[in-house]
């Protein structure tokens, strides 16, 4: 839009002297404005995003006055033959998301006056009614996301031709590896090897009636490792640029059995927590670092009974997968 | 032409022209072929004629008499017969099971575990899932019978075994009447010595169907 079509729609206060011209318009319309935007895909922590617009206007001065009550961003003059163009916006309003969250519009300042830091080091203030984008020089205008760490967010900024995302990759960075002396294609709960000795020797095989088939047997084991018997069966690396927290699930959980794996390490002592069919936190892992786990199972009060060699009751069996994730701290 | 042929003619070319001979006979070699045969098990059997009809026999050649060799009707065809095994023995008193047929599987007892004759092996189970616990048993029909007593018995077989499932080897030597636990390729004098020689194999444990063993061999005295 030329200047001298602006100044033609302009319109007065009935009571005032300040030239108020309305107009829901984009940057890029205006004359002499160009504008480049970077935006940080991938949010700090999984949680807070930014973009910056780089904003440069050879004909505009383009001042804000903010009013949080805006719904949505408006040019007007408050001087019809000013060559200053006042954008009344909300500090909140000027980037719509879907879905929605918080976003605010901030200003780059010095150190000292900076509340928060982009993702460029440039320190970061809120924005205040005058601050203006100056006309012959490359203006920074930051925006600031705040999102839940396992939402995608799809934004775009009303006055801005372009529609980014930001997301978080803290799945994607989470790499699971089994030991290789693991048969990787079986399922892991298989791979626990309890010792059978335990309720065959409970059987006194020498006894006639048993050795028609006619027995029962029950057992508790704890502690049960994989066979081969390995230092580790996991081994999680984190391969992205942000630290995360691993957590661990069962598809299913019974009273006959119980998983643990490798927890915090706490005085070079590993503890083991009890993994349930909730989200259950293991360990942190701080980005581009590996950590090895091992897990054990515990059977508790398994039994079976057989009449003349054919099961006639057994312990249902201790299928279950086990299967990590990661959530931002 | 012979390769024989072809070297002659090649020598008396040379021969010819008169350069010094260098030609060689190419020397053929036959190899030697080796086919080792496995002597197993001899059973030896009686069979009685029954109630058969038989032309010519004194007693069984009159058809419709009630007093055949078994005390029934004389009839067409093989009737009443009565197959006895006498004697099972063994070349080198080792016995030996290949699992390729059922021939020592005993028919008349509990066999929970897979004698599997396509894969040469007896199994656990025929089962895969290795997230439970199987308990399972085979039984060996007499594998030595003979009037010879055995007090010592010595198996082997070739065990693959999944996590820490067990497998257990059982011995009777008086046909099943008093079994004895014996430890694989462990020489074991028997409590109850006896001349009709029984295995059972035991199985306990998750590994399924890939928990078996091959080759089994039993070395009694």
């Amino acid at each position: 839009m030329r200047w001298q079509d602006i100044n033609k729609k302009v319109y007065f206060y009935a009571g005032g002297t300040t030239g108020v011209f309305v107009l829901i318009w984009m940057f890029i319309a205006l004359v002499g404005v160009n504008y480049d935007y970077t935006n940080w895909e991938q949010c700090v922590q999984g949680r807070e995003c930014y973009a910056r617009f780089d904003v440069k206007t050879t004909y505009w001065r383009i001042c804000l006055n903010i009013d949080d009550s805006a719904t949505v961003p408006q040019f007007f003059k408050k001087q019809s033959r000013s060559r200053t163009l006042w954008l009344n916006t909300s500090r909140y309003g000027l980037v719509t998301t879907t879905p929605t969250i918080k976003t605010e519009l901030m200003f780059g300042t010095y150190k000292s006056r900076g509340i928060d830091t982009a993702p460029d080091n440039k320190p970061l203030r809120e924005v205040q009614t005058g601050d203006c984008i100056e006309r012959g020089q490359t203006n920074y205008l930051y925006v600031r996301g705040l999102k839940e760490p396992e939402q995608e967010i799809i934004w775009k900024a009303d006055l801005f031709d372009i529609d980014p995302i930001w997301i978080s990759y803290p799945a994607g960075n989470l790499t699971v590896n089994i030991n290789s002396d693991l048969n990787e294609s079986q399922l892991i709960s298989a791979q626990f090897a309890p010792d059978f000795s335990i309720p065959f020797d409970q059987l006194n095989w020498s006894n006639h009636t048993i050795l028609l088939g006619n027995f029962s047997w029950n057992f508790s084991e704890t502690n049960i490792s994989v066979k081969p018997t390995v230092d580790w069966m996991y081994n999680m690396s984190n391969n992205g640029t942000i630290n995360f927290t691993v957590t661990a699930r069962l598809n299913q959980t019974a009273d006959h059995f119980r998983v643990h794996c490798d927890s915090q390490i706490v005085n070079n002592y590993i503890i083991q927590k009890n993994v349930s069919i909730a989200w259950t936190t293991l360990f942190n892992l701080s980005n581009s670092t590996s950590r090895t786990i091992n897990c054990t199972m515990d059977l508790l009060n398994y039994s079976q009974v057989y009449i003349n060699w054919t099961l006639e009751y057994s312990t249902p069996s201790w299928d279950f997968n086990l299967t990590f994730n990661v959530t931002s701290p | 032409m012979t390769i024989q042929e072809m070297s002659d003619n090649a020598q008396n070319t040379k021969d010819n022209i008169g350069a010094r001979d260098s030609t060689r006979n190419p020397i053929l070699k036959r190899n030697s072929e080796l086919i080792q045969l496995e002597e197993n098990s001899t059973i030896i059997s009686t069979n009685t004629i029954g109630n058969s009809f038989i032309l010519g026999h004194s007693v069984n050649g009159v058809l419709g008499t009630a007093n055949g060799m078994n005390g029934s009707q004389i009839q067409l065809g093989e009737q009443g017969r009565t197959l006895t095994v006498v004697r099972i023995v063994n070349p080198n008193n080792t016995f030996r099971e290949h699992f390729r047929d059922t021939v020592f599987r005993d028919g008349t007892s509990v066999n929970t575990a897979d004698w599997n004759t396509t894969l040469y092996r007896l199994a656990m189970t025929t089962d895969t899932d290795q997230t439970t616990v199987y308990n399972t048993i085979a039984t060996l029909s007499s594998i030595f019978y003979n009037e010879v007593t055995v007090s010592k018995v010595l198996i082997n077989a070739k065990e693959t075994k999944h996590g820490n499932d067990i497998i257990r080897y059982m011995v009777s030597a008086d046909g099943g009447s008093n079994w004895q636990e014996i430890t694989k390729a462990t020489d074991t004098l028997l409590e109850n010595p006896g001349q009709d020689l029984r295995i059972q194999v035991i199985f306990m444990g998750s590994g399924a169907n890939e928990t078996y063993l091959e080759n089994l061999q039993v070395k009694y005295s």
